[in-house]
């Protein structure tokens, strides 16, 4: 934590805290809410954030310049080896710089953090989502649809419970979970890049050097954990209500609670948020990587078992 | 029919898979950051005994097995059927060979054994953990040798054969653990 807070104050970030107890909830339809209430001064359903992102963002458009949270955050029904249902997330935001500038801070950072411990830095790769996966599965994820990705995962014991409810985006998951990350170097930092635009979540999408459209995010891992996770952040906000929108339509579909439309954030992106770069790490899994770990809960002093 | 949702996967659960009762194994939770959540699950087939992973999205159901087990004392058999009778009900199932499996070897009238019952029908049957049973044939037995670490087989009264020391003799009755199969002690008459 002394190594984290130098690094960020030696490059002149701000240090931020911004609410955990939020109104309007979440944009992500893969990540739930945990909600609360409090009926006593406003009937309007409350919840724990799952991420500062939004924030963060209405912060960065009142002109902050560079900052940077360190916060717990929540996610409804996360639980296992490599999930708790709260955990610590570090997130941080450079206007200016682009996703492969802050994926570097990000390994300058990590790199930091090791030689602060006594460990010698670790060997960066870096790959493109298409080729890691192509590499694997010899399937081009941009183009490929759900029947394709499907037949490859039965050819390949990937046997799922009612696979015809797997839509592409979540084939590609599965696949890149349990079959292209298995693969990643335990002793390096990986770094993907080029996402499918159809999981750009907050990212600008462009396109690619074969003039496919892909999201201008990167994720981080080592090994098979994902330790963090960056754009190149959306600042157009008609593209962005559009995705709201979307997602709550997605949302009723799924039968998933409604949410709030965050017209504070929209606004903040309005008013104009300056072109930026923004990350976060799951500190409790840096942790783990760098005590040798393989269960979440060996890191955590109270796990959600033992509360 | 009652459900379990993915979010009450939990080692021991019974469930059913492709038309078989299956007992859940293990249960990891998969996620990417900002992506679809799963669940990799381990499970045990009850009836073949093989096992199967199987990936499941989080948040879906699958069907409760109607799987119970059930302590009863083991009766008899004719050759194809094995009775067992329910000490406090006096209830009476009968097993065939596919159920008992391996389990034969062991099985003495009167025992109690654990059987698993699915839809009112024994699919498995689990021996006590340690049972008693008589030598009917084995060498003669090398007297005071109590030390040295030779062994021999020896038949015992269900046909089961086990490994013994040679000290062992016909009508001795041994200490047997049924997980194993291996011989733990004699027991004194």
């Amino acid at each position: 934590m002394r190594a984290l807070r130098a690094f960020m104050d030696q490059r002149n970030i701000l240090e931020v805290e911004t609410p955990l107890l939020i109104r309007a909830a979440n944009y992500d339809l893969n990540v739930q809410n945990i909600l609360c209430q409090d009926e006593s001064a406003d009937p309007r359903p409350l919840a724990l954030h799952s991420s500062p992102e939004l924030f963060m963002k209405r912060l960065l458009a009142a002109g902050t310049g560079p900052i940077w949270q360190l916060c717990k955050v929540f996610r409804k029904g996360e639980q296992g080896s490599y999930h708790n249902p709260e955990f610590t997330m570090l997130e941080w935001y450079r206007p200016g710089m682009d996703v492969q500038g802050i994926a570097d801070e990000s390994l300058a950072l990590f790199q930091h953090i090791r030689e602060s411990l006594g460990f010698a830095p670790l060997p960066v790769h870096r790959i493109s989502y298409r080729e890691a996966f192509e590499t694997v599965t010899g399937i081009n994820p941009h183009h490929a649809d759900a029947k394709t990705l499907a037949f490859w995962a039965s050819k390949h014991e990937l046997n799922v419970h009612q696979p015809e409810s797997l839509d592409r985006d979540q084939w590609l998951d599965l696949i890149m979970n349990e079959r292209v990350q298995t693969r990643f170097d335990a002793n390096a930092y990986t770094v993907i890049s080029e996402f499918p635009a159809s999981q750009a979540a907050l990212a600008c999408i462009r396109n690619d050097e074969y003039g496919t459209p892909v999201a201008e995010r990167i994720e981080i891992y080592q090994g098979a954990l994902e330790l963090a996770n960056g754009y190149y952040e959306l600042t157009d906000p008609a593209e962005q209500r559009a995705r709201f929108e979307y997602a709550a339509q997605q949302r009723r579909q799924n039968g998933q609670p409604e949410l709030v439309v965050d017209a504070r954030f929209l606004a903040a992106l309005e008013h104009g948020l300056p072109d930026c770069a923004g990350l976060s790490v799951g500190i409790d899994r840096l942790l783990m990587t760098l005590t040798g770990e393989t269960d979440i809960r060996r890191v955590l002093a109270f796990d959600f078992e033992r509360l | 029919m009652a459900t379990y949702s993915t979010n009450e996967f939990r080692a021991g659960l019974k469930v059913m898979l492709d038309g078989d009762p299956a007992v859940i194994i293990e249960n990891e939770f998969v996620k990417p950051g900002k992506g679809q959540a799963f669940n990799r699950v381990k499970l045990r087939n009850l009836k073949t005994g093989r096992v199967i992973e199987r990936t499941f999205k989080s948040g879906e159901s699958i069907e409760a097995a109607d799987v119970i087990d059930i302590d009863m004392q083991y009766l008899y058999n004719d050759g194809e059927t094995w009775y067992f009778m329910n000490q406090e009900t006096f209830e009476q199932l009968s097993a065939d060979a596919s159920a008992v499996g391996d389990a034969k070897l062991w099985l003495k009238p009167q025992d109690v054994c654990t059987l698993t019952v699915w839809n009112g029908t024994p699919i498995t049957v689990t021996p006590p953990n340690h049972v008693e049973l008589t030598v009917v044939k084995t060498d003669p037995g090398v007297r005071g040798d109590t030390a040295t670490g030779g062994s021999k087989p020896a038949y015992l009264e269900t046909g089961a054969v086990v490994k013994v020391p040679l000290f062992i003799e016909v009508g001795e009755v041994l200490r047997v653990d049924t997980r194993t199969g291996e011989y733990v002690s004699r027991v004194k008459s």
